[in-house]
């Protein structure tokens, strides 16, 4: 059956495979793949149903005994006197206040950024590098840099301010609404020049006849914009956005090292809690059960932002 | 079958199918190890080791620990010590991590309040054998500090010290204010006088932190146990923090607020940079975080006595750094005999420790001429009758950290009903304190 | 299709001719005029200043004393500079610096290496095959592509704890390997390549191997390069999960290692600045010279989305 499979391959193999010594056997393409799927079973197809098969126990990494509690860990997270419930609907709200605040300030700053760099000028490479520059750092550098930065008696922030006659500190780190100024503006400055890199991209795949269309109809440059730029990069967009909506609703770093989910948990993001029940409190079975409610959540928003922007095309 | 040859074999496997190991793991419990402690003499005097300690000590204690395992390898220079300290947040996650792995350092420090938990998790080890081979007796050790370690009828951890919730009083605050340096309140009615006439002064004398969940969490236990009440029944099944003794205490640290004493939304460190800038009398804090911070501020004066009763009798909070031996999947006769030599040695020396700032545990030393000479140490010292620790119930470093002292937080922030505040903890911290009983109480 | 879209009054039609002559032709060259371009700059430098002042500020603070490091008003060249910032961090086993940055070098580099030899493999008879299970196999790639990452977390501690690999650069290199992102990409790639090239090689004798090594591979250098970029990327930034697998100071990569400097640097503000500028600093630099290959990698990932 194999052998009539790979017969049906392009026009080009099956002209070649009657002839050819060197036809493929049936298993080479399975000898491909090995590699790819040995990794891929284990740490993706195994662990997607192993960790449903967790949540469905209160499974503790120390303990021996991990009596199955069939749905009981989801039933938890929607009981509104269990603390568990409340601590986890508060941090899947930490989070999504972020995606609210940071994706649209994602989605238009870099798209602003590119259309500046998109024009022609010197110096245009330097720069886009030093706008893409902070993204290489890596959160860990960022998060150091902008504690210190952003730190309420000391900061340089708030040293500039108070030469510019703020006399109150401004608690950046440690009282709302400050800490979601502060994550959203660090997010911002440290991932601003990856989205614009891919607008760029976009960009410069936009026909000029379009644009010389409209010029020649008395289009200005924001009815450009909004007439040509913006329909044509629609694919890139989307891809932007549904990138964007994953990278803020994953958000961890930030939270971790510049507030530590201060004041009194209201910045610890879901993917904190999760990691803080599952790998510090080692309650895994609770922790997966967390993973998988957020993780349809995300799979439904991403679906409707695809369902959403697709029928707005047509 | 031990750890060890568990990760051989999966290590040997693993090469050859992972995916199958996978999911024959993701069906079976980490086997920790079940070998027992080896006999070992007191003084190790075997071939050269280097052991690894773990702890949390990265403030201004870690240096001071260095200095005396540096002073323990000079006298024993055949044991050599590596220490590492990581955030102790950081250190409750790897370190029991580690232990099961197969990867456990060869002993730790630990809190009082974290050692049932860790017992129960089997990540530790039983040392009743090794008690007298470090030389500890009963006799030394006030009660509850004895008794603390002691889980399901073993020992599983040895005191180091303790760091008694303590009243820091900034002295020129005082005077400026027309108060009395030399003689810090001890009762309520001295302490709100004293803040009366510190506010008279155009001074907001004691800054209550509200923001940092920890240090106000503390105060309240302190204020709790003098009001007459306690956390949890004595199974540790049930919270019981919410009767009147609580509403009490969680009133007054809120009547704070309200007279104007504190400000409002502060935090631990608002807290003490007011205290260092003059601008705030009274911090309540541990030995081991201020002393040697506030004893590093150019000019500022200042001092320590016990904790003030406010309520009806005294009791301060307190915590003690425990030294633990981390479960091995085979326990090498040499380093074990060298981690008690250690241990011997530095519970014997532990006055050296106290420059870091927690008092000694053993009385005899803290009774010595040697603490005397430390000013702050000693003034503490004096209020170690009245301390109190967390009970020893699995899990209950989760239950005040998640649930009682964000509670206490927020009813500083809001300035809500105390009352209702403490019983929605309550049910809480019982639905967890019974979800703990029951997963613990199966191990 | 959006142009019919736009107002077509005829009095703006001729607006072009309007315009005098030398304007016109600075627009030729840049599509704008004096005031534009120095508009544009403004704005550029603007921007600049904004993400490279807390830069130039991190190494200028590395060089401070503490008591200059949160001097207000604030100071930019440190009065009294000093490498002590340096020195003390440098003098801690705990924060083996170098030792970060060189594991997360490893990491990355293996890491890399290892997704672009089995995406490419895998993608290859996806692409340019037909087997039994072929449709199976590429749906379920696929369909992980939408399932975040954060869901294996838990079952992945326990598998990478049951092979051993807590605490060894394996956690960090194999788990995330197997990138469906990379094989999705790769197949458009390879099924974009035209056939004729493999024919000819069939037809010389070569094997499917050999023709994958020998004529397919070359082909695909920049797509290569774009997922290996974008897996170093990720690899290098990854934050969450190394914080978690690995235990001792001398197998953190510089991430992890870098958040250790928190606690126990915590008002040391000279010393945790030297200590991410030692890790940002060689990345920097690094940057400046192949910014071009990784801007236009990142760029080409978006394009196929």
């Amino acid at each position: 059956m194999t052998a009539t499979a790979v017969r049906a391959t392009t026009t080009a193999a099956v002209a070649t495979t009657a002839v050819s010594p060197s036809r493929p056997r049936p298993w080479t393409p399975y000898l491909f793949l090995a590699p790819f799927l040995l990794i891929f079973g284990t740490f993706v197809l195994v662990p997607a149903v192993s960790g449903l098969w967790m949540s469905l126990h209160n499974w503790d990494f120390f303990l021996p005994d991990r009596p199955f509690v069939g749905l009981q860990n989801y039933v938890d997270l929607f009981t509104p006197d269990a603390l568990v419930a409340q601590q986890f609907w508060e941090s899947m709200r930490a989070t999504g206040l972020f995606v609210v605040l940071s994706v649209p300030l994602l989605m238009a700053i870099p798209l602003g950024l590119a259309l500046l760099l998109n024009q022609r000028f010197r110096g245009r490479t330097f720069f886009r590098a030093v706008f893409f520059a902070p993204y290489v750092l890596g959160v860990s550098v960022v998060g150091l840099l902008w504690q210190y930065l952003l730190n309420g008696n000391t900061g340089l922030v708030n040293g500039y301010l108070a030469e510019l006659g703020v006399t109150e500190a401004v608690p950046w780190l440690t009282a709302t609404p400050w800490v979601w100024v502060s994550l959203v503006g660090v997010t911002v400055w440290w991932t601003m020049g990856f989205n614009s890199v891919v607008y760029l991209a976009g960009l410069q795949n936009v026909d000029e006849a379009l644009y010389d269309a409209a010029k020649v109809d008395g289009a200005n440059r924001w009815q450009q914009l909004v007439h040509v730029t913006i329909p044509q990069l629609r694919p890139v967009i989307l891809f932007v956005l549904t990138m964007t909506v994953l990278a803020s609703a994953n958000m961890f770093g930030q939270s971790y090292l510049l507030t530590a989910g201060n004041p009194s948990n209201e910045t610890r993001t879901a993917i904190m809690f999760i990691a803080e029940v599952g790998l510090e409190q080692f309650r895994m079975g609770l922790a997966a059960a967390m993973s998988y409610l957020l993780a349809l959540l995300l799979i439904a928003v991403s679906a409707l932002n695809f369902l959403f922007l697709r029928q707005k095309e047509s | 079958m031990s750890t060890l040859t568990r990760r051989t074999v999966l290590r040997a496997i693993g090469a050859a199918g992972l995916a199958g190991v996978a999911a024959t793991i993701a069906g079976c419990a980490p086997t920790i190890g079940t070998a027992r402690l080896p006999r070992v003499p007191a003084a190790y005097d075997g071939p050269p080791v280097t052991l690894k300690f773990w702890n949390g000590l990265t403030g201004g204690d870690g240096p001071v620990m260095r200095t005396l395992i540096d002073e323990f390898t000079r006298e024993h220079p055949h044991i050599g010590i590596d220490m590492y300290a990581l955030p102790w947040g950081d250190f409750y996650q790897k370190f029991p991590a580690a232990v099961t792995s197969g990867l456990a350092p060869d002993f730790a420090l630990m809190h009082n309040f974290q050692v049932a938990t860790n017992a129960a998790r089997k990540v530790i080890m039983p040392v009743d054998d090794v008690l007298e081979t470090v030389g500890l007796v009963e006799s030394d050790y006030l009660p509850v500090v004895w008794g603390s370690g002691v889980y399901r009828d073993q020992r599983w951890s040895l005191p180091l010290d303790m760091w008694p919730d303590s009243l820091f009083y900034n002295r020129r605050v005082l005077e400026q204010a027309g108060l009395d340096p030399d003689a810090p309140p001890t009762d309520r009615a001295a302490y709100e006088h004293a803040l009366d006439a510190l506010a008279s002064a155009g001074v907001q004398g004691h800054w209550l932190p509200a923001v940092d969940p920890q240090g106000v969490g503390r105060g309240f236990d302190s204020l709790l146990w003098q009001f007459g009440g306690e956390h949890y029944d004595s199974a540790g099944r049930a919270a019981t923090f919410g009767a009147q003794a609580g509403v009490d205490a969680l009133t007054w640290q809120q009547s704070l607020i309200r007279a104007g004493w504190s400000p409002r939304n502060v935090s631990g460190s608002d807290a003490s940079m007011a205290f260092k800038n003059d601008q705030n009398a009274f911090l309540w804090g541990g030995p081991g975080a201020l002393i040697n911070d506030l004893g590093s501020v150019d000019g500022l004066d200042w001092d320590v006595a016990p904790l003030p009763r406010i309520g009806g009798g005294r009791a301060a909070f307190s915590g003690s750094h425990q030294f633990v031996v981390a479960r091995q999947p085979r326990f090498d006769a040499d380093r074990l005999a060298a981690v008690v030599t250690f241990l011997g040695w530095i519970l014997a020396n532990s006055i050296g420790w106290a420059t870091a700032g927690p008092v000694p545990a053993r009385m005899p030393i803290l009774d010595s001429p040697e603490l005397a000479e430390l000013t702050a140490q000693s003034h503490v010292a004096e209020g170690v009758e009245h301390i109190r620790f967390y009970p020893l119930v699995p899990g209950i470093a989760e239950v005040q950290t998640t649930i009682l002292y964000p509670a206490i937080g927020d009813a500083l922030l809001s300035l809500g009903d105390p009352r209702a505040a403490l019983e929605t903890a309550t049910t809480q911290a019982s639905f967890l304190l019974q979800e703990n009983a029951e997963k613990y109480g199966r191990a | 299709m959006a142009t019919t879209v736009v107002p077509t009054g005829s009095t703006t039609r001729p607006a072009a001719t309007r315009q005098p002559a030398a304007r016109r032709l600075r627009d030729e060259a840049t599509g704008r005029g004096v005031v534009g371009t120095l508009l544009l700059y403004a704005m550029l430098l603007i921007l600049s200043v904004l993400i490279l002042a807390p830069l130039l500020w991190m190494l200028s603070t590395s060089f401070k004393t503490t008591g200059d490091a949160t001097a207000l008003p604030p100071e930019w060249i440190p009065p009294t500079p000093t490498v002590e910032g340096y020195t003390r961090l440098f003098a801690d086993a705990q924060a083996p610096l170098l030792r970060w940055l060189g594991n997360s070098v490893l990491v990355g580099v293996l890491h890399t290496v290892l997704v672009l030899a089995t995406a490419s493999a895998a993608a290859y008879p996806l692409a340019r095959m037909r087997f039994p299970g072929r449709r199976l196999i590429f749906a379920l790639i696929i369909a992980t592509l939408f399932v975040p990452g954060f869901v294996f977390l838990m079952p992945n501690y326990l598998i990478v704890d049951g092979l051993g690999w807590l605490d060894s650069v394996w956690a960090l290199v194999v788990p995330g390997a197997a990138s469906a992102f990379g094989v999705f990409f790769l197949v458009q790639f390879f099924q974009s390549l035209p056939a004729e090239l493999e024919e000819a090689a069939l037809i010389d004798g070569a094997n499917r191997w050999q023709i994958f090594v020998r004529v397919v591979l070359p082909l695909s250098r920049a797509p290569l390069a774009t997922l290996g970029l974008l897996s170093f990327l990720g690899s290098w930034n990854d934050f969450l999960w190394p914080l978690y697998v690995l235990f001792n100071p001398e197998q953190l990569t510089l991430p992890a290692g870098l958040a250790t400097l928190r606690g126990a640097y915590a008002t040391d503000f000279p010393a945790v600045m030297a200590g991410a500028a030692i890790a940002s600093v060689p990345v920097l630099i690094l940057f400046a010279f192949v910014q071009r290959y990784v801007i236009a990698g990142v760029a080409r990932s978006g394009l196929k989305g």
